[in-house]
């Protein structure tokens, strides 16, 4: 192959008009030891892509992969669990709260109807209390009106006090006038 | 598709499924565990596998496929996130008595192309594909791929000349 033609084969691959066997052909030439000094500089190229299609995928290449995916995988399993367990954990506490929300709000009703059922029961007997009051209330006043009514005698008392007064004034002015002595000293006259 | 007919037909393809996802990802484990995944899609999907005109092409389009996901899925663009490892990769390569500076450096200038032309030079230069299955992989019509083959081709020569005067300059 004359260095004219691979020259020409070299213009054409740049303007991507070569077809796969003249490319091959490019490759080919390169792979060669002895290629001419003035197209030295495309040799790196072609042996660079030779090289790279030999490139396989060995068998212990996959089985290290092989091994990643299984240790990736434990990883992805260890963290799902720890994970749905979280959100267990999560729903069961908003359960619980839930729960507690749920007993809370049922003593609390139940506390409040009962304290409305205590009124209800009570209220016949703060009647009977207003009763009781009223009652005791009643009884110090009729004995409040039995003590104005010993009061009342005192009255007559008085009354009758006053009368024995003017006896005692009338007294005082019939001794004065008839027996002033005696009036003096009445004890020491009898 | 039996498991036979996959061990006969599918499985096959690995090598070029590992390639080619290794010149998308730019890595090689992500690339091993890559191949595994497009065989599980396939399997998954094997009673319909007798209905594609093509089965390496539907291989490879799951693996381009795939490889977006994956590169959309990374944190930080990889190039930079990798190259710690791919300068160790680069270091064993260049260890083999056939890999010269030189062919590191066509490497280089593969990475340095976007991700479409870089998938377009894989399958014309490495895997020798026609036009017309490389615009089955690709979804572009088979003229733009011509354009775009051509267009990647020239940028690779061009970094390898700028590279070169670079070394030159250094030295």
């Amino acid at each position: 192959m004359n260095i004219k033609e691979i020259e020409g084969l070299l213009d054409r691959y740049y303007e991507g008009e070569t077809s796969l066997e003249e490319e091959q052909k490019l490759k080919d030439f390169f792979l060669q030891d002895e290629v001419p000094e003035t197209l030295r500089q495309h040799q790196p190229l072609f042996r660079f892509l030779i090289s790279e299609a030999k490139l396989t995928l060995s068998e212990e290449n996959q089985e290290a992969s092989l091994d990643r995916r299984i240790e990736r995988y434990r990883g992805e399993t260890s963290v799902l669990s720890v994970h749905p367990g979280k959100k267990r954990l999560y729903y069961l506490s908003a359960m619980a709260a839930g729960l507690v929300l749920l007993i809370g709000l049922v003593f609390l009703i139940r506390n409040e109807a009962g304290r409305k059922g205590y009124m209800e029961n009570t209220r016949p007997s703060t009647e009977l209390a207003y009763n009781q009051t009223k009652q005791a209330i009643l009884m110090v006043s009729v004995g409040l009106n039995t003590g104005l009514d010993e009061v009342q005698r005192l009255k007559t008392l008085d009354n009758a006090m006053g009368q024995i007064q003017r006896i005692n004034k009338f007294y005082n002015y019939q001794t004065q006038f008839i027996n002033p002595e005696r009036m003096q000293d009445p004890s020491t006259n009898k | 598709m039996n498991l036979q007919d996959f061990n006969t037909k599918v499985y096959p393809l690995k090598d070029k499924i590992f390639r080619f996802a290794k010149r998308m990802l730019g890595q090689n484990e992500e690339a091993e565990d890559l191949v595994q995944e497009v065989f599980i899609r396939m399997w998954k999907i094997r009673e319909k596998l007798d209905e594609y005109r093509s089965l390496e092409a539907l291989a490879m389009v799951t693996t381009k496929n795939l490889c977006l996901d994956k590169l959309k899925a990374r944190k930080f663009p990889m190039e930079s996130f990798n190259d710690q490892r791919q300068f160790i990769e680069t270091i064993a390569e260049e260890l083999r008595p056939d890999h010269s500076d030189l062919v590191s450096g066509v490497k280089e200038a593969m990475n340095a192309l976007t991700q479409q032309a870089r998938i377009i030079v894989h399958l014309r230069d490495i895997e020798g594909y026609e036009f017309d299955e490389i615009s089955e992989v690709t979804g572009m019509e088979e003229n733009a791929v011509r354009v775009a083959l051509s267009r990647a081709r020239k940028r690779i020569r061009e970094i390898l000349i700028n590279n070169k005067r670079y070394e030159y300059q250094r030295n």
